[in-house]
């Protein structure tokens, strides 16, 4: 073989000619890989080796085995044990697994349920309470007796107005049949209802609400328009019938809907983490035992 | 030329007509014993284990070159097809306990992740066998003697994935779909792994090579 030919071989494709060998190549690949065969000794010779050093791989001397595998009545028996504890650990994950992923399905679908159905749209009641402030009937909102301190404004925490106040809003509510404005201080002690007056009057003030006293705040408007959220109607829905009942028509929409939709995202995002873990428990395991196939 | 690729594609050859029917003869007494197995009857489990460990310890040791390790492997294997015997769902018995082996083989590599410092023993020492049917010429033994341990340690020197593709495909006779199936990678990797390990398994013969030709 002279040099020139053995410079020229550097430049071929082994890979070709052992995927020749191997029967791995197209019609074209074939022919490239049988003219560079009979155009080059060197690829020739691999072919060969390859070849040969198959043949040789295949007859390669077997190690003789040191013992005995066969399995004892002992050995048996605990494997018997070991399968019976497999199978009361895997019907245990399968059924743990299964509810879990069921709850968070179901928490999902109701989550998801409310969000689009419970709180699509203003209610006849907040419209009306919407319309009547674009009339500009209410020229200046109630500002509370109790509420009236510097601590005390129209903002309230999330959730944070008591059953007691919330019968009271129900009450003045049930006397006016107007909506009401709510406020109260972070703990909720002092928080009060107010119904929305006429210009008028004070003394227009129902009979229910007489806890409370009023005096006019001019930004009481844009607080509706802009501010905290007053409660959610989730937060309202466990403290009463009566809370249950002014639900909605004692807060804006706006704010009702944000606070809610607070609520609903961490369920939402709750019952998603039980959805995942539980098909996690169930499926992991069978897609690593697919994925090593010991049995 | 097509005659010498055609020639080189039978040395990695097809099974005769007389060695598929062996196997699925072969087949059938293993479906039988599982059913007895399955029944309760460790003895007929012991029968399965009687015919296939030989081939079991000799394709372990060639991706687990220790003696001791090789047997541990094939021991767990066979407690693990005594334990699961019931999820096997058909097919060649010789295939699942090949595959069974092959991955606890596998593990105990990447475990490793090093080359044992003396991988397979002499080929003189007693507790090597010859294939069955081999010619046993003296002068014919000597020069198999001498390829097969040119061939351990060029085999050796291969990084794993690519022995192990070699070992199954030429060695035990897997095809690539089911090298494919227990390596868990796509038949095409399978089919580089097995080109470019015979490339360098070639050249890591280096001058070894010369045994190998006539």
């Amino acid at each position: 073989m002279d040099r020139t030919a053995s410079a020229a071989h550097a430049a071929h494709d082994e890979l070709l000619i052992a995927r020749l060998f191997g029967g791995d190549v197209g019609d074209s690949e074939r022919e490239t890989a049988v003219e560079l065969m009979g155009a080059c000794p060197d690829c020739a010779a691999l072919f060969a080796d390859l070849g040969s050093i198959a043949a040789a791989t295949s007859t390669m001397p077997v190690p003789v085995r040191p013992r005995d595998f066969s399995l004892t009545e002992a050995d048996a028996t605990r494997l018997r044990r070991a399968r019976s504890a497999g199978w009361t650990f895997a019907g245990l994950r399968r059924s743990l697994g299964g509810a879990v992923a069921a709850l968070g399905f179901v928490g999902i679908v109701v989550t998801g349920a409310v969000s689009v159905f419970g709180s699509s749209g203003p209610t006849s009641t907040n419209l009306a309470y919407d319309t009547w402030n674009a009339q500009g009937r209410v020229a200046s909102a109630p500002q509370f007796g109790a509420a009236a301190s510097p601590a005390a404004d129209l903002s309230l925490p999330s959730g944070a107005v008591p059953a007691a106040t919330q019968a009271a809003m129900a009450a003045a509510q049930t006397a006016t049949d107007r909506p009401v404005a709510v406020s109260g201080t972070g703990g909720g002690k002092s928080a009060t209802a107010a119904p929305p007056v006429e210009p008028a009057p004070a003394e227009s003030a129902p009979a229910g609400a007489a806890a409370a006293s009023f005096a006019p705040v001019p930004a009481a408007s844009s607080y509706i328009a802009e501010g905290p959220v007053a409660w959610s109607g989730s937060a309202a829905s466990g403290a009463g019938s009566a809370a249950d009942g002014a639900t909605g028509r004692f807060s804006n929409n706006q704010h009702t809907d944000r606070g809610g939709m607070d609520a609903r995202l961490v369920w939402l995002f709750g019952f998603g983490a039980l959805f995942v873990i539980g098909l996690g428990v169930l499926l992991v395991p069978a897609a690593l035992s697919r994925r090593r196939p010991r049995s | 030329m097509d005659e010498r690729v055609a020639d080189g594609q039978a040395a990695i050859g097809v099974k005769s007509d007389e060695a598929s029917r062996a196997d699925a003869l072969g087949q059938g007494v293993d479906m039988a014993l599982v059913e007895e197995a399955l029944r309760g009857r460790l003895d007929a489990f012991n029968q399965i284990v009687t015919r296939h460990q030989d081939h079991l310890y000799a394709l372990v040791y060639r991706l687990v070159p220790d003696r001791d390790q090789a047997a541990d492997v094939v021991q767990e294997a066979f407690f693990s097809a005594y334990k699961n015997l019931a999820s096997f769902r058909g097919g060649s018995v010789r295939s699942w306990l090949g595959r069974i082996a092959i991955n606890g083989a596998m593990d105990l590599q990447r475990a490793r992740r090093r080359r044992p410092s003396q991988p397979y023993p002499d080929f003189e020492d007693e507790t090597w066998q010859p294939p069955a049917g081999r010619d046993e010429e003296p002068e014919a033994k000597a020069l198999n003697l001498e390829r097969s341990r040119a061939l351990a340690r060029a085999l050796d020197g291969l990084p794993f994935e690519q022995r192990n593709c070699i070992v199954l495909f030429d060695v035990d006779g897997y095809d690539y779909a089911e090298i494919a199936e227990i390596m868990n990678v796509e038949v095409g990797t399978v089919k580089s792994r097995i080109h470019r390990g015979r490339l360098a398994l070639r050249n890591a013969l280096g001058p070894d090579r010369e045994l190998f030709h006539g």
